[in-house]
């Protein structure tokens, strides 16, 4: 089992592998830190002007005070 | 002990048996892939899902599994609660889903269907008729038909599960009972060819390009009760490669489950699904066998669901979605303990005995992993949240201005509750040695004295409301709850366990 914390500069929905997952973001703001099991998994987030538009990375096993970040940039 | 001569006739008639028939796929072929079907989806809409998902695991053991599953049903049933928002509801109201094998499939599948309107059915129809008795006399009466190439014993047992007990109902008869909150269910069979599950939802149907939608419960119930030797197994036809369905969009979890390749528990799990496709041309065939061969305890479907987004119904998700807060998965375990009189006698166990073991005995011991696995991974995720909270409590304590960099996808709260023979107690709160010595006596087959089908249905509800896992889960749904005492009925112990 791992964390992940999808980061981009405003809130968006997180699918992993084309499944929603709720927003990027918590109600305080910050990153959220999302359940994922540890292996392969496609990474996108919704609307536009996002890169890259989808990542596939091998996620590692990360205990949940040090998530593993997958970072988009807004284009 | 009666019943284990009734199993032992039952499996010199299977074995003679044998030789005659073999089953006919009865599996149509899918028209086109699609969104529709059996799947968990469908069964319950987003909108019937709330922050308490409660799963249920009903273990395999014939009529033994059927009645102490039945008394969870019961049990749950019983207790009444008002939630935070919307009317007084049963802790049955809250089941989401139901996973099964073998002899738990029974009661799950008559759940599924006919709620607890059918009870009362299901009790004159299953729990407290000789199914067992039936099955061998149908054998018997009827085996010209097994002459011909298309039946098999699984075939008989098939056709008398659904005139008697289901109805007649198939995949769609379950789906149109959605808007009744029915939970979802996972019936679960053994693939011969993989040694691996295989669930009766449309999604492991559409990796056989076929329709789930009009094959009878009966059947699911049958291949997942398939046990071996006594019945042969349930043969499904694998249509992919062929016409509609040589294009197919595989999930993208199973996919990147395959590509996983430090992970061998995903890539295992990718490898068998997609294989139905992969060798669809050398394998036009899926030999269904007695799920308890692959997990006697149906844990493994809601295992996978609970640990990753490899899942069509994947926890992960919806606890990153907010939506859950709360699981709590109880598990009917209807597991019997060797006979400790071998150990005392010079002469070996008889060839019944040795059946009996050898078909059963790695059943069991692969339940106990299983079991284990569920609350180990529940203990883990307890724990990180709890550090991911000292963590923050303890920064703040030296830094008051300290926020951690990310918050939490929710606070939830995860329970697991085994019921086992083995944990039943007296009022004393002691082990109930003799109760337990006759529970882990009790014989697998599809027919059991009234007294003891009684008596499983009492013991599994006073295990549940003595369970300590349960007892904090029920104070976390419905504060200020307080188990009720479950009695077991002298009269009923007295005829269902003779002191000898």
């Amino acid at each position: 089992m791992s964390y992940v914390v999808v980061r981009f500069p405003e809130p968006r929905e997180v699918y992993i592998d084309d499944e929603s997952q709720g927003s990027s973001t918590a109600a305080s703001g910050k990153p959220r830190a999302l359940f994922v099991n540890a292996g392969k998994h496609t990474f996108r987030l919704s609307g536009a002007s996002v890169d890259p538009p989808e990542q596939t990375l091998n996620v590692p096993e990360r205990p949940i005070l040090n998530p593993y970040p997958v970072e988009f940039r807004k284009c | 002990m009666l019943t284990r001569r009734v199993r032992g006739v039952a499996v010199a008639l299977a074995v003679g048996l044998t030789a005659l028939g073999c089953a006919a796929p009865v599996n149509p072929r899918l028209g086109a892939y699609g969104a529709s079907g059996y799947r968990y989806a469908n069964a319950r809409p987003a909108a019937a899902e709330e922050e308490l998902f409660v799963i249920l695991a009903f273990s395999g053991g014939g009529t033994r599994a059927a009645a102490f599953s039945y008394g969870v049903l019961e049990g749950l049933q019983s207790i009444r609660y008002q939630p935070a928002a919307g009317p007084e509801r049963t802790m049955l109201d809250d089941v989401d889903v139901i996973s099964s094998v073998s002899g738990g499939s029974f009661t799950a599948a008559a759940y599924a269907l006919f709620g607890t309107e059918g009870f009362k059915d299901f009790e004159d129809y299953f729990l407290y008729r000789n199914i067992q008795g039936e099955l061998v006399t149908r054998a018997l009466t009827r085996w010209p038909r097994l002459l011909r190439s298309d039946v098999s014993r699984i075939d008989l047992a098939a056709d008398l599960y659904d005139e008697v007990v289901f109805k007649h109902a198939t995949f769609a008869t379950l789906l149109e009972q959605a808007p009744k909150r029915r939970p979802y269910l996972l019936l679960n069979a053994t693939d011969m060819t993989l040694g691996a599950r295989f669930e009766f939802t449309q999604d492991q149907f559409d990796l056989l390009c076929s329709d789930l939608s009009t094959v009878p419960v009966a059947r699911a119930v049958a291949a997942s009760s398939a046990f071996p030797i006594l019945l042969s197994p349930l043969t499904l036809h694998n249509y992919s490669g062929e016409r509609p369905c040589d294009h197919f969009d595989p999930p993208r979890w199973l996919t990147n489950g395959l590509g996983s390749l430090d992970q061998p528990r995903r890539v295992t799990l990718a490898r068998n699904l997609l294989s139905y496709r992969a060798h669809a041309t050398d394998r036009p065939f899926v030999h269904l066998l007695d799920g308890g061969l692959s997990d006697n305890i149906g844990l493994r479907g809601p295992y996978v669901a609970l640990s990753g987004q490899d899942s069509a119904w994947s926890l992960y998700t919806k606890i990153n979605q907010g939506k859950v807060r709360r699981v709590l998965v109880i598990t009917a375990n209807a597991r019997t303990g060797r006979d400790p009189s071998w150990g005392k006698r010079e002469s070996p166990p008889g060839v019944i005995d040795v059946l009996d073991l050898v078909t059963t005995g790695p059943m069991g011991n692969y339940s106990f992993e299983t079991v284990q696995l569920i609350a180990e991974h529940f203990a883990r995720l307890r724990s990180d949240l709890e550090s991911f909270r000292a963590c923050e409590s303890l920064a703040k304590d030296q830094c008051p201005a300290f926020s951690m960099p990310f918050d939490l996808p929710a606070d939830v709260a995860f329970h697991a509750v085994e019921l086992a023979f083995e944990n039943v107690k007296n009022d004393a709160g002691q082990d109930d040695e003799r109760l337990k010595n006759c529970l882990e006596g009790l014989a697998t087959a599809f027919v059991l004295p009234r007294a003891q089908v009684t008596l499983l249905r009492q013991v599994a509800q006073r295990l549940l409301m003595m369970s300590p896992a349960f007892i904090e889960a029920m104070q976390g749904i419905a504060p200020g709850w307080q188990p009720p005492n479950v009695p077991i009925d002298p009269a009923i112990l007295a005829e269902a366990c003779p002191t000898r």
